[in-house]
């Protein structure tokens, strides 16, 4: 949710990438201004019509009620006399509208405690309708913030259009590169470089987030499409079991899959919980965040818990992840573009209150590609921790790191990697 | 065979290897090789920027922009012509890189701007910094 709203709030005082279509933010101004009149001026015309060409009276309110039809509105039991004829009639508001909610209409009757005289005003055109009510109905929130969400759109775009009116493409971009650093790093000396994500240590300085793998990361992904298929499996089976004629061979074969499948996501499902649930946090510390390229760290990996462990594998990796449009599909691809194993343990028991920890010190190579993150392309580190557990499903735990390039080495390249 | 005629707008780094550290300075010039008599250019642009090629959306970050009168580019001081120039002070990051789905390619362009609307550029690509391309690192 809080990503959401950063990722609006950049939306909305960024500049825009091009200099905006003067016809798209015409129409959603247009929009938004359209339903803003939609919910204001009926309104507020019916409650002129009153003042201008209604009579004033005095009336009896002699009962109150929530009407409406599904929807509600505050009403009045009105007794009148008008043209020597006396008149009971129910009424609302000059604008006649009802809502959804219904403590609003409560609101407005609470106010009044029949039987009491009150000044009324009546249509001479059609006596029957007399109005006590005055003002218009207020409408939905949720309704006037999306109407004046698009007139913002609308207006910003207008801004926008008219402060890059006769910059180039270069010239917004250098605009937009420049608002876009001071919002994301103001103080950073690696642009485009995320910064790390990291706690105090226990025995080394810094202790890395060892959240869940990619493999671990789709838990409420395969939650869902468990729940879904699931439901559609019992769903069919009920189907084919109630209609007319029994099972056929085509409900039956299709009932058969998709029961399949959701026993498959079920399996997968205990499996994910099993890990997520049943092997403690895996402990990954650090001596040095961020990591420099071609300079020593200290490494120590730990894992608590009762667990025989076929094999623990823990490597550092580096993966270059993209995203693009494809028709309207938006795509992501990862490739692993370096690997160096810290770790490779074969056979290892853990035991409650004896932890296992390993301990290692590694250096990249100075050539390797720092930590890099743009809006659609990436390259990021991680510390991946593999285990094969005995007799339970295998857990895959990943903790970022950043890694910055090499530093420069007096009178010579860093360029070494290509000498 | 006749000469090749003089190209409309070049831009140069002030280096023949186009190869800088981060921190340096990059020195970017340009030449107008039009005559402004026939064709009066209101404004050339210069950019210092990245951006990325490969599979994924490209995405573009300028780093330094400016724009400069072209009258400046012939105006001279005690006899010696004196050309415009945009000098940058390279950032850390991020550095020239020839991944597998990501690529980081560094730039100089310029554009020139005719008062009819006609406009003229040159890129020079560059590279910063030393990152080995993808598949190149062994563990060390």
């Amino acid at each position: 949710m809080v990503k959401v709203a950063q990722r609006l709030w950049r939306t909305l005082v960024l500049p825009p990438a091009e200099r905006p279509s003067l016809i798209t933010h015409l129409m959603t101004a247009g929009v938004g201004l359209g339903l803003l009149t939609l919910i204001t001026v009926p309104s507020w015309f019916a409650d002129l019509r009153v003042a201008t060409s209604y009579v004033p009276q005095t009336c009896r309110v002699v009962d109150k009620r929530v009407g409406g039809d599904g929807t509600y509105r505050p009403e009045l039991l009105l007794e009148y006399h008008y043209g020597g004829k006396p008149y009971r009639e129910w009424s609302t508001r000059p604008d006649r509208v009802s809502t959804s909610e219904r403590g609003e209409s409560e609101r407005v009757i609470a106010a009044y405690q029949p039987p009491v005289e009150l000044p009324c005003w009546v249509d001479p055109s059609e006596p029957k309708r007399a109005v006590v009510l005055r003002g218009k109905t207020p409408a939905p929130p949720l309704f006037v913030a999306g109407s004046w969400l698009f007139v913002a759109i609308g207006a910003r775009g207008f801004y926008w259009r008219r402060r890059l009116r006769g910059l180039s493409s270069e010239a917004i971009a250098a605009l937009r590169g420049a608002q876009q650093r001071e919002l994301d790093a103001p103080s950073s000396t690696h642009p485009n470089v995320p910064p790390p994500k990291h706690r105090p240590g226990r025995e080394l300085a810094f202790r890395l987030p060892a959240g869940l793998g990619m493999d671990e990361m789709s838990l409420p992904a395969t939650l869902l499409l468990t729940f879904i298929m699931a439901s559609v499996a019992l769903m069919l089976g009920a189907i084919t079991l109630t209609a007319k004629g029994g099972i056929t061979a085509v409900t039956g074969t299709f009932f058969a899959l998709v029961a399949f499948l959701a026993l498959r996501f079920i399996i997968d499902l205990v499996q994910k919980a099993l890990v997520w649930l049943g092997l403690p946090p895996t402990q990954v510390e650090l001596s040095h965040s961020p990591v420099v390229a071609g300079e020593p760290f200290r490494v120590l990996v730990g894992q608590r818990g009762s667990m025989r462990l076929n094999s623990l594998r823990v490597t550092i990796r580096c993966e270059e992840r993209v995203s693009y449009r494809e028709g309207t599909d938006l795509r992501t691809e990862a490739r692993t573009v370096y690997e160096a194993t810290l770790f490779d343990e074969v056979g290892v028991v853990v035991r409650f209150g004896e932890p296992l920890t390993l301990r290692c010190e590694h250096r990249l190579p100075r050539g390797v590609m720092h930590s890099f993150k743009s809006e659609h392309n990436g390259v990021y580190w991680v510390l991946r921790c593999r285990g094969d557990v005995a007799n339970y499903p295998d857990f895959c735990r990943d903790a970022p790191l950043v890694v910055l390039p090499a530093t420069q080495r007096r009178g010579a390249p860093y360029r070494e990697a290509q000498s | 065979m006749s000469a090749a005629p003089p190209r409309a707008l070049t831009v140069r780094v002030d280096r023949t290897s186009a190869r800088y550290e981060p921190g340096e300075r990059l020195e970017v010039s340009f030449e107008l090789g039009l005559d402004p008599a026939i064709r009066p250019i209101e404004r050339v642009e210069i950019t210092v920027a990245w951006r990325t090629e490969g599979k994924g959306t490209e995405d573009v970050s300028v780093v330094a922009h400016e724009r400069f009168d072209p009258t400046a580019a012939t105006a001279t001081t005690a006899g010696e012509t004196k050309r415009p120039c945009l000098t940058v002070t390279l950032p850390a990051t991020p550095l020239s890189y020839d991944g597998f789905l990501v690529k980081v390619r560094w730039f100089v362009r310029a554009r020139a701007f005719a008062n009819d609307g006609d406009e003229w550029s040159d890129e020079a690509p560059f590279e910063l910094g030393a990152v080995a391309p993808w598949g190149e690192n062994k563990e060390e």
